[in-house]
């Protein structure tokens, strides 16, 4: 694990009875980052979040925080991470202000006014009990209560689950700032690729509990793209040669026109030399978007087509 | 600190709907009295019982309530995440959570009594609280608490591990109750305190570092807090259970040395002695060889002990007899033999629901007799079988019966103004009514001698002595008539002679009186007060006398043929005084030379007032 990695886990497993939710997952956030880590529903995002919180403790590896055991130092983390649980979990009975001031009294510095004024432009109402607010308006205060205390470190689990549009964008916009101001290191799990898509520096997506990818986006960008071409190679143009090997294509279809494939290792010589095969016509290629790389690569089980 | 305090806060700040609940309750203290047209001390009265009883059910079910959900709630709803994903460690979550719980259930408590005790300027009419009455009010609520939080978390956790819970806890309350009775039967109710402190302390510390851990360790898993909970909850319980097992232990090992000693009833021959008193802090009884100080535990464990309700001997000493409880409200038949060699006792298959008036063992040992609840019923010893089994009376007269052979059994009726006498022929299962002695006045007492064919009874406080014939009921003779008496004793002597020891203003006396009741001698003793012993050889009867306290008794020995006395010891008085079982005293026997010593505490010594011979049996020892 680097020093500068301010959360991490090392094969980390976690069981509930015989159903496994993480399966020896490792994953590092450096310093700055905003990682995105993705997954289906039940793909064992919220586990990871848990562990990596010290809210639970893993049946086996381990999560650190700040290079330390979030199992053994939770209350210590705590004062320098801001966490935005997947469910509102606020006490229902207290209004706002009445959370702001519990949490103020909780860490060493709080940003009240920083607070009150993010509360307001979030438009979360006073004088109203949490237990009675929207769940935009719950999710918006607890990112708030989450971004007081100006936390190194922020874990955001499904933070937009729940959200209107408006508020997906506003919450998106809270966090530019918060990188843009400070440099805080993210941590998040989402279901919004789009939104994340503009924002993440590293990506993983967990599958089944296996960490099936984990990398920078930048350079994940780079190797997925959509390459179509007509295919004479074939003559029943039903089907496939080699051709696509060097590409390591991850789902491939076959189309009356030709084949449309989506590969993971993407080289710019390798694609003019498929340009220049004989029975392949109009080769193209294009760059995908990270909800299609992650439907490409998790969404299988959803009848997304068979791999190469 | 800072951060339990917090919590507190935001504990009192959710629930505070409580207080305007406890401010309703508030008045109820004040409505009744109205409602029941109550006016003056009386509605007072009524209203601060009231207040009492509102206030105390009030914090209680408040405290149980808090307890359950202040936690377990979150966690079962996975709320506990807000505050476990804030700088704050388990142990503040749990103390203020719980803490919070506990000053609200104390502020309502408040909330409640105030009014009323603003009503009454002030004061209560409720007095005599004991002085620590003021913690437990401050305590009762934090353990409600405590215990509501370990209980809601292992029931909302709806995990398999309930099972296993509820068999430790099962297990536990077995064992205790178990070992509770064991103690209820000794009436061991300072240990029984003590163990049951142990318990509470014990689970309460389980209650409380598992409530503890099931936060610290289960964090937002509420089945991981419950397995965090439960191992702790077990080694409470089963730390309470060990520890009421060391207490209950440590009573019943008490050996006699341990004994305060309340009497003794010797064996009318041989060495043995059945001894009861206090021990530990239970009613303890032992049979003890005075020869050897071989020792055996044995009876005293009955709801109603006395100490003279101890064990029965037959008539040769080698066998004794005593009741056991032996579970439910059921008592067991128990026997030993007795020798030099040792004793054991021996489990008979002969049980009853209530014990008899009294006992008798038959001279060989092999049947006992019980009368009592106007019955009499005979038992082998050997298989438990019921040899015979006659009613005497509708009612339930106080009983008293001798063996008069192994066959025969000689039963009396203590009645109030009559002495009704009964033989039972065991092999023929035949009761008959031997005769009935009319006319007795005021509270008598009776002897038989060794055959069981005359009666002395002593009528009136020792005003008057009379010998009966036990085959016509006729009296033989009037012995004595005159003035009460502080005490007063009659008693047939081996060779048949009657021996009357008085006690009164104008000194002691014993008289002595020929088989058929005429007088032979009379001794006058300066003292007001005295005891009969018994024949240390025949023709010698030893007594003691004394005049204000009885630490200060004088040991005499009297030659009744030659009416000599002779002062053969201080601080002694004969065990042989309180004789009520029926079994004639051999003269010479270890029994005659058996003394409680005197002094601040009441020991047991083997004197030989012919040969000054002393040695301790049991030292006095006081209760501890």
């Amino acid at each position: 694990m680097s020093e500068d990695s301010l959360l991490s886990v090392e094969n980390l497993t976690v069981r509930y009875g015989p159903k496994i939710a993480c399966d020896g997952v490792s994953l590092s956030v450096a310093r700055g980052a905003v990682y995105a880590l993705l997954g289906r529903n039940g793909a064992g995002k919220s586990s990871l979040v848990h562990c990596a919180l010290g809210q639970r403790k893993p049946d086996s590896g381990r999560a650190l925080l700040f290079g330390e055991d979030a199992w053994r130092t939770r209350a210590r983390a705590m004062t320098r991470t801001g966490v935005e649980p997947e469910e509102p979990d606020a006490p229902p009975a207290m209004t706002r202000d009445a959370l702001v001031d519990f949490c103020r009294r909780l860490y060493p510095s709080w940003d009240s006014a920083g607070t009150r004024a993010r509360l307001d432009r979030f438009g979360v109402p006073a004088g109203v009990p949490f237990g009675a607010l929207s769940k935009g308006q719950k999710g918006m205060l607890q990112l708030a209560l989450a971004l007081g205390p100006a936390p190194q470190l922020l874990i955001l689990d499904d933070p937009t689950l729940g959200l209107d549009p408006v508020a997906r964008k506003a919450l998106f916009e809270e966090i530019v700032g918060e990188l843009a101001d400070r440099g805080t290191t993210i941590f998040l799990t989402t279901h919004d690729l789009g939104g994340i898509e503009a924002i993440a520096t590293r990506v993983g997506i967990l599958k089944d509990g296996r960490l099936v990818l984990d990398e920078d986006l930048e350079t994940l960008k780079g190797r997925f793209r959509r390459i179509r071409y007509g295919n004479r190679l074939t003559e029943t143009r039903e089907a496939f040669g080699t051709e696509l090997d060097a590409f390591e294509a991850v789902k491939v279809k076959v189309r009356g026109w030709g084949i449309d494939a989506v590969v993971s290792n993407f080289d710019d010589g390798a694609f003019e030399r498929l340009r220049q095969t004989n029975g392949v016509e109009d080769a193209s290629t294009s760059s995908m978007s990270l909800e299609e790389i992650f439907l490409a690569i998790a969404g299988e089980a959803a009848g997304e087509g068979g791999a190469a | 600190m800072k951060t339990v305090a917090a919590i507190v806060r935001t504990e009192l700040l959710e629930r505070r709907m409580a207080l305007a609940a406890a401010a309703f309750a508030a008045v109820m203290p004040f409505l009744v009295p109205l409602a029941r047209g109550l006016h003056g001390a009386s509605a007072r009265e009524a209203r601060e019982s009231l207040a009492f009883i509102v206030t105390a059910g009030f914090a209680s079910v408040l405290a149980l309530a808090l307890g359950w959900s202040a936690i377990s709630r979150d966690l079962a709803d996975g709320r506990l995440g807000f505050y476990l994903s804030r700088p704050i460690s388990g142990a503040a979550l749990w103390a203020g959570k719980l803490g919070g719980a506990w000053i609200l259930a104390l502020a309502a408590a408040a909330v409640v009594w105030i009014p009323s005790w603003i009503a009454s300027g002030g004061r209560t009419v409720l007095v005599d609280l004991p002085r620590w009455s003021g913690w437990a009010v401050l305590a009762a609520p934090a353990v409600l608490v405590v215990l509501a939080h370990a209980a809601s978390i292992t029931l909302r956790s709806r995990s398999a591990l309930l099972l296993l819970d509820l068999a430790v806890l099962l297990l536990a309350a077995g064992v205790i109750f178990w070992l509770a009775r064991l103690l209820l039967w000794r009436s061991a109710w300072g240990p029984l305190r003590v163990g049951g402190a142990v318990v509470a302390a014990a689970v309460l510390l389980g209650a409380l570092t598992g409530g503890l851990a099931a936060v610290t360790r289960g964090r937002s898993d509420i089945r991981s807090a419950h397995r965090a909970l439960s191992p702790r909850l077990w080694s409470g319980l089963a730390g309470g259970a060990m520890g009421f097992g060391a207490v209950t232990l440590w009573v019943l090992s008490a050996g006699p040395s341990d004994l305060s000693l309340d009497g003794a009833v010797p064996a009318p021959r041989g060495s043995w002695v059945a001894v009861a008193g206090g021990a530990r802090g239970a009613l303890t009884g032992f049979l003890i060889d005075t020869a050897s100080g071989r020792y055996l535990r044995a009876g005293s464990a009955r709801p109603q002990t006395k100490w003279w309700e101890g064990p029965s001997f037959s008539a040769d000493g080698a066998t004794a007899a005593w009741f056991e409880p032996r579970g439910g409200a059921a008592f067991e038949l128990v026997t030993a033999s007795l020798s030099a060699t040792g004793a054991a006792a021996r489990r008979t298959a002969f049980e009853t629901m209530s014990l008899p008036d009294d006992l008798a063992v038959s001279p060989d040992g092999k049947r006992v007799a019980l009368v009592g609840s106007g019955r009499v019923e005979v038992v082998d010893v050997a298989t438990g079988r019921l040899l015979a089994a006659e009613r005497l009376s509708a009612t339930y007269p106080t009983m008293v019966g001798a063996f008069l052979g192994s066959d025969r059994f000689l039963a009396a009726i203590w009645g109030s103004d009559r002495l009704e006498l009964f033989e039972l022929d065991v092999p023929a299962r035949r009761i008959a009514r031997r005769t009935t002695i009319l006319g007795l006045e005021g509270w008598y007492t009776f002897a038989f001698d060794a055959s069981g064919e005359r009666v002395l009874v002593r009528e009136r406080s020792g005003r008057r002595l009379r010998l009966f014939d036990v085959r016509t009921g006729n009296a033989i003779a009037t012995l004595t008539e005159g003035p009460a008496q502080n005490s007063s004793w009659a008693l047939f002597l081996s060779d048949g002679r009657i021996v009357y020891l008085t006690g009164g203003d104008n000194g002691a006396s014993l008289r002595l009186f020929s088989a058929d009741g005429r007088p032979e001698r009379s001794i006058e003793i300066p003292r007001r007060r005295a005891l009969p012993g018994g024949e240390v050889a025949p023709g010698k009867f030893v007594f003691a006398i004394w005049s204000g306290d009885i630490s200060e008794t004088v040991l005499y020995l009297a030659d009744l043929d030659s009416g000599d006395i002779r002062r053969v010891a201080d601080g002694l008085y004969p065990v042989l005084w309180f004789a009520t079982r029926l079994a004639p005293v051999v003269p010479g026997s270890d029994a005659t030379e058996l003394f409680y010593s005197t002094g601040d505490i009441r020991g047991l010594v083997r004197f030989d007032p012919l040969t000054g011979e002393r040695r301790v049996i049991l030292k006095g020892r006081k209760e501890g």
